[in-house]
């Protein structure tokens, strides 16, 4: 923090470059000879600097890259749809949209009789939720009876029996996991060798 | 088979253009070329002091990136991957050149006296100073003299920072330096310039 003893850091002085300094350095620049004398020279640096002018490569520069560069033959049309959307991807979407608007506008239709009416609401929802409830109970129990048969069931409950066995094989799958999610992302970012980050 | 919609290129982001360049639209490379050549070879320009040699490596730096276009990852600015390869083309460069400059015998392969003369130790001439005679008509003002004295790492961070207004964070992804080290050279390369300046302007 500047005040008459500690000039401005290289920090401050930045701030001051792009017309955000705070009331503190301000304060301490209009007292400190020092520290004025710097701002103004750094000032007239990047004025020098921002004053510069950009310089033209020759006329031929772009034709020059052109010919050397490999522009993908994708077909025309495929790149027009780039552009703008074709009319019948227009058209679907009003229809995806109709749809949808239909949909909503069902859903808050039931929500809104349920909200009025919750005594009927729930008489008539509840053979459909014990319905699925058995359901959902019947495949676990079908699940958990099938995997149980199987000849490897024995072997792999004895292994996790034991807490740490367990704990290492949790700890290897998610290494797994993570390896192979890595290694994907890799595969899906990979630059070219030349023109890498 | 239909013409592609005709598209308002200035009116694209980078990254809207690059896409289009993705899916093999020849105009979106040169609408690419058109607005980066200015800024990449000055830059470059700025950074080597040879016109055709900034010319040539800028140059290769467009090829590099145009033909890896599809490889550009949106979540960056597109500025800053190519002045990044812009960069690296430059200092490479400078390495290269200090390196052939600095032979205390010339070149083992220099194969007559002025070969060998060429190639030999210039002490007082980091090899800049040569090519700023020969580019002294666009690069002469003083503040260009100034900015060929710098390091070039502080020489491309103050560039980047002051003439291409690139905030430290850019920076700092393009030369893939810590955001402490970018502040630094750019708080070092202004102090540089200053007391260049201020010698330049001292002197009878």
């Amino acid at each position: 923090m500047p005040h008459q003893q500690n000039h401005l850091t290289a920090d401050e002085l930045d701030a001051f470059l792009i017309d955000k300094s705070s009331a503190l350095a301000s304060s301490h620049v209009a007292t400190c000879p020092s520290c004025a004398a710097m701002v103004a020279a750094d000032a007239r640096v990047v004025a020098a600097l921002r004053a510069l002018p950009m310089f033209n490569p020759s006329p031929a520069f772009s034709d020059a890259i052109m010919a050397r560069v490999r522009v993908m033959a994708v077909p025309v049309a495929a790149a027009a749809q780039v552009a703008e959307p074709t009319p019948r991807s227009a058209a679907a979407r009003r229809r995806a949209t109709v749809a949808l608007g239909i949909g909503t506008a069902g859903l808050a239709a039931g929500f809104a009789w349920a909200m009025v009416h919750p005594d009927d609401a729930l008489r008539w929802s509840a053979p459909a939720v014990d319905s699925a409830a058995h359901t959902v109970w019947l495949s676990l129990q079908h699940l958990v009876g099938g995997a149980v048969a199987q000849p490897w069931f024995s072997t792999v409950r004895d292994t996790l029996a034991s807490p740490v066995h367990a704990l290492i094989a949790s700890a290897g799958m998610a290494a797994v996991y993570a390896l192979a999610l890595l290694g994907l992302r890799r595969l899906m970012t990979e630059p070219a060798p030349d023109a890498s980050w | 088979m239909t013409n592609p919609t005709p598209v308002e290129w200035g009116a694209l982001s980078d990254q809207e253009v690059v896409r289009h360049a993705a899916r093999g639209r020849e105009a979106a490379y040169r609408e690419l070329i058109r607005r980066y050549q200015r800024p990449v070879f000055s830059l470059v320009y700025r950074m080597v002091r040879d016109r055709e040699l900034a010319e040539d490596l800028t140059q290769e730096t467009f090829v590099k990136v145009l033909n890896a276009i599809e490889s550009y990852r949106p979540e960056y600015k597109f500025s800053s991957w190519i002045f990044k390869i812009a960069n690296n083309a430059a200092i490479d460069q400078l390495r290269r050149r200090t390196l052939s400059t600095l032979s205390l015998d010339g070149s083992p392969h220099a194969e007559n006296a002025e070969a060998v003369e060429a190639t030999t130790l210039q002490i007082a001439d980091s090899s800049e100073s040569q090519l700023d005679e020969v580019t002294s008509r666009e690069l002469g003002s003083q503040i260009e003299r100034a900015i060929g004295q710098l390091r070039p790492e502080y020489r491309s961070c103050i560039l980047l920072r002051h003439i291409d207004g690139r905030s430290y964070e850019e920076i700092a992804e393009m030369l893939d330096l810590p955001l402490g080290t970018v502040k630094t050279y750019i708080h070092r390369a202004r102090n540089e310039l200053r007391i260049l300046l201020d010698s330049t302007r001292d002197r009878p």
